[in-house]
């Protein structure tokens, strides 16, 4: 994505939206099969890719329809953080536990097993967030918003 | 914590003017931080900053590019930040988080004990009388990796506070 600095802010809002708004999306499937969890990394940056582009591109947007896709995209982005969150504290405590002395393992195993159990509720609130994008039109949101409808 | 809101953008100005506004609003929200994260326990504004330089950082993510070698230095920079703040931030969510489970354990021990008739001798077979110990060492672990992670940000920070590079970096904006 190429910006010109002399150009129209509102200009570049819609190029940078043009790009991130379909970023979000790439990695939806993957991160609902839940098999590798770098899929749900990828679209937790892209969320906040997308979610930072529309706050400093905010006054370039239609105040009503800008502020009701931000709205969807911190949804998505709030329940993506919950699983990434505990999966980086599970990969975490697992390499600690590799490390400590024998006697420290089965205490650290023990916290382990209560965060897997978190991660899989967290799994049940990241279904119905990602089904919310096409619930709520986040493609034709994004589409409308660039295009200025 | 709200960001603070940009006064004086023009969608219809130049993109760099706009962008300048945006990253000298987003600095000076970083560096008010100052004298506040002195105090290695203000918990709340050793977080409050990571989010101030998170929000830099993604600011420069979109706009950066318009700075030159200044803006690209100022995002490696955030980066730095965010992440060792970040780590601070991980120990002081999961110290109360490992105490939270001790604590959970010990009432599963409780109610073993009370369903032995308060028989001390009944510990040798409480379900979670193994546990104790990796779970306090894990705490000491966090607290010390806590002190390392904050001197090495203190460290830091003065030592980009001697070398002006927030000055330097105003410069490139204007």
């Amino acid at each position: 994505m190429r910006i010109d600095p002399d150009a129209p802010f509102a200009a570049a809002a819609r190029a940078t939206l043009v790009v991130r708004g379909p970023e979000l999306l790439e990695f939806r499937d993957g991160t609902l099969d839940g098999s590798d969890i770098e899929q749900l990394h990828s679209m937790r940056v892209a969320s906040r890719r997308l979610r930072a582009a529309l706050e400093v591109y905010a006054g370039c947007f239609p105040r009503r329809s800008h502020a009701r896709l931000l709205r969807l995209v911190k949804g998505t982005a709030d329940a993506l953080s919950e699983a990434r969150d505990l999966d980086v504290q599970i990969d975490h405590l697992t390499a600690y536990r590799d490390r400590v002395p024998h006697a420290h393992r089965a205490g650290v195993n023990s916290l382990i097993g209560t965060l897997r159990e978190r991660r899989a509720a967290a799994n049940q609130h990241l279904e119905p967030a990602l089904a919310r994008l096409d619930a709520d039109g986040f493609a034709k949101q994004v589409d409308d918003l660039v295009s200025d409808r | 914590m709200k960001a603070r809101a940009v006064p004086g953008l023009d969608p219809a100005g130049p993109f760099r003017a706009n962008a300048a506004h945006i990253v000298a609003t987003r600095l000076e929200e970083l560096y008010a931080f100052d004298p506040a994260i002195r105090d290695p326990a203000n918990v709340a504004d050793l977080h409050d900053m990571r989010i101030a330089a998170k929000r830099l950082r993604y600011v420069l993510e979109i706009v950066g590019f318009a700075f030159g070698e200044d803006g690209r230095q100022l995002e490696a920079e955030a980066k730095w930040l965010q992440e060792v703040l970040g780590e601070v931030h991980d120990c002081d969510v999961m110290i109360p988080e490992v105490d939270a489970h001790v604590a959970s354990l010990r009432d599963g021990d409780r109610d073993h004990l009370l369903a032995n008739d308060c028989d001390p001798g009944a510990l040798a077979r409480a379900p979670n009388g193994t546990f104790y110990i990796g779970l306090e060492g894990l705490v000491s672990y966090l607290e010390a990796r806590r002190i390392v992670l904050y001197r090495e940000f203190i460290d830091h920070w003065d030592r980009q506070l001697a070398s002006r590079f927030r000055e330097r970096v105003e410069a490139a904006l204007r």
